[in-house]
């Protein structure tokens, strides 16, 4: 119970703190409010958001490009991860490549998409998309290649076929390294769509960011900042949470992060 | 060289053994001039030379020896893991080429599937076979029974002790009925107390389903309880340097462990050991 509590209670101290030297700088040094805008100011622009409505349509415009291009784009890179992974010659022949596109920021990308694939809801879902696919393709790899080979060895000694070891042992001793790349595509894949958005759009958080910087609109800006917070954070603990249920032989691992 | 003459003498001895009908039942498992080499830093090793051996029918055959004698190595070539690089080995007569529906493999550690339950577990080689799984359901549960694992079916492995995990392996290697049992030392990881229930435990199973039994272990006690026959393997090369016959009375009883004829055997295995230059690595 304490437990419980403290776990609530200490993080929402900090908060408090954090918020009061907030306020507290902006009296002592009188920092001007489009530097720095004062907490209730920010509170005010997220009750105008998101009470009176102004916000919805931004956020719903990034909500739909940010889930529609993870689930394409992580589904891409395990089909694709699993095909490389299971076969030597795609493997050989397409790995460098993949690998060079890799240590390419895909930000840099941004404006190429965007003439590709117009300034509407398509070209954010490519970049979401793409920035997904690398944590997830690189994971499934690692993930179908570790599993243990004693387990190979025994499915092989019952006559087992390719598919059946494929599905009934590598699906699923590759599923904890999977979560762990579906768990980094939340966070890249919000920078995927706010970048695209900075880019070329006139609706979503990204957009609303970067509006607000004509008239420094700074409470503005952090209100934005706490949605794509508390946007990035719901996704995590979501993957997280199914992680831990899908994944249940593996509890120990469940919360494993493995990076790029 | 000496030594070589030594063994040339001791396989002829073992064929004659063999050739002994009344002593052998028919053979079920051969190998013939059996040779692995397989290449390593230092070149090619020999794992196994010129092994030969037979295994009669319903026989409880083990093999002994230390770590590194080839002795998992012959397993898997049995198993049709491994191809060998000279000789053959056969089922019935058969050169086995690949994995075959007659063989149960139970190995080192329990290699159970931990996101299938024991009943999943267990079925496995019967999917792996493409067999029918409801009319291997009844049977499943009869093998889990003689384990006194029958509450036990719709557990997770992580649920289960190491005994009870290596159980389900056992069971697992006898679900397609296989003629022949291939046991790449399945207590090795289990602790002392464990290891002798298992021992009687798998006699037990062993009398209720007449399988042939190949038992790979490096325990001495473990082997001269056991089995029929001890064929003692010594290492680099990986050859069979003696063969005992156990004429222990059966069924055995954990009461045998203490008699003298088991511990006069036991002692004599020890002895034929301690001649054997230690291996270095």
């Amino acid at each position: 119970m304490t437990e419980r509590l403290s776990t609530f209670l200490y993080p929402l101290l900090t908060f408090s703190i954090l918020v009061a030297i907030w306020k507290m700088s902006i009296v002592v040094f009188d920092v001007p409010d489009y530097i720095l805008p004062e907490p209730s100011r920010v509170l005010m622009s997220l009750k105008e958001g998101y009470i009176d409505g102004d916000f919805w349509p931004h956020v719903t415009h990034t909500l739909r490009s940010t889930i529609i291009g993870y689930v394409i784009g992580c589904a891409i890179a395990i089909s694709v991860g699993t095909v490389l992974a299971e076969s030597k010659i795609f493997e050989k022949s397409f790995y460098p490549f993949i690998v060079a596109l890799q240590s390419m920021p895909k930000v840099a990308l941004a404006p190429l998409i965007i003439v590709w694939f117009g300034y509407g809801i398509e070209s954010k879902i490519v970049m979401v998309g793409l920035m997904c696919f690398f944590p997830v393709f690189v994971n499934t790899i690692v993930g179908i290649k570790h599993v243990d080979q004693s387990l190979l060895s025994m499915m092989k000694s019952f006559s087992a076929n390719r598919w059946l070891i494929f599905t009934r042992v590598k699906l699923f001793s590759a599923a904890s390294h999977i979560f762990a790349g579906l768990q980094i595509a939340v966070v890249l894949s919000l920078i995927g769509a706010v970048v695209a958005e900075f880019v070329a759009s006139s609706r979503g958080i990204g957009w609303l960011i970067e509006a607000s910087l004509a008239n420094f609109n700074t409470a503005h800006m952090f209100a934005a900042l706490f949605s794509l917070i508390v946007i990035g954070l719901v996704g995590t603990r979501l993957i997280q949470f199914l992680h831990g249920r899908f994944v249940f032989w593996d509890r120990a691992r469940a919360n494993v992060t493995i990076t790029e | 060289m000496a030594e070589r003459g030594y063994d040339t003498v001791l396989r002829a001895d073992q064929a004659r053994i063999h050739s002994d009908s009344l002593e052998m039942p028919h053979p079920i498992l051969t190998a013939e001039t059996l040779s692995v080499v397989y290449n390593s830093s230092r070149g090619p090793q020999k794992a196994v030379d010129n092994l030969s051996l037979a295994i009669g029918d319903g026989e409880f055959v083990s093999i002994l020896g230390p770590s590194g004698c080839g002795k998992s190595t012959f397993l898997n070539v049995a198993a049709g893991l491994l191809q060998p690089s000279g000789g053959r080995a056969a089922l019935s007569g058969q050169t086995i080429s690949g994995p075959r529906p007659d063989i149960g493999v139970v190995f080192q550690r329990p290699t159970l599937l931990p996101w299938a339950t024991v009943e999943q577990n267990v079925l496995i080689p019967i999917r792996a076979l493409r067999r029918p799984i409801q009319q291997y359901r009844s049977r499943a549960h009869e093998l889990l029974e003689m384990v006194g694992l029958k509450d036990h079916a719709g557990h997770y492995p992580e649920e289960l002790s190491g005994g009870m995990q290596q159980r389900v392996g056992i069971v697992r290697a006898l679900i397609h009925d296989p003629s022949l049992l291939l046991m790449d030392e399945p207590f090795a990881a289990l602790d002392a107390m464990t290891r002798e229930r298992m021992s009687l435990e798998l006699q037990d199973i062993w009398n209720a389903s007449q399988k042939t039994v190949l038992f790979i272990t490096h325990s001495i006690p473990e082997a001269v309880f056991l089995s029929d026959r001890v064929l003692i393997m010594s290492p680099s090369p990986g050859r069979i340097r003696e063969e005992i016959v156990i004429d222990l009375p059966r069924p055995r009883d954990a009461e045998l462990m203490g008699s003298s004829k088991y511990a006069e055997i036991c002692g004599r295995i020890r002895k034929i050991f301690s001649q054997f230059p230690e291996k270095a690595q």
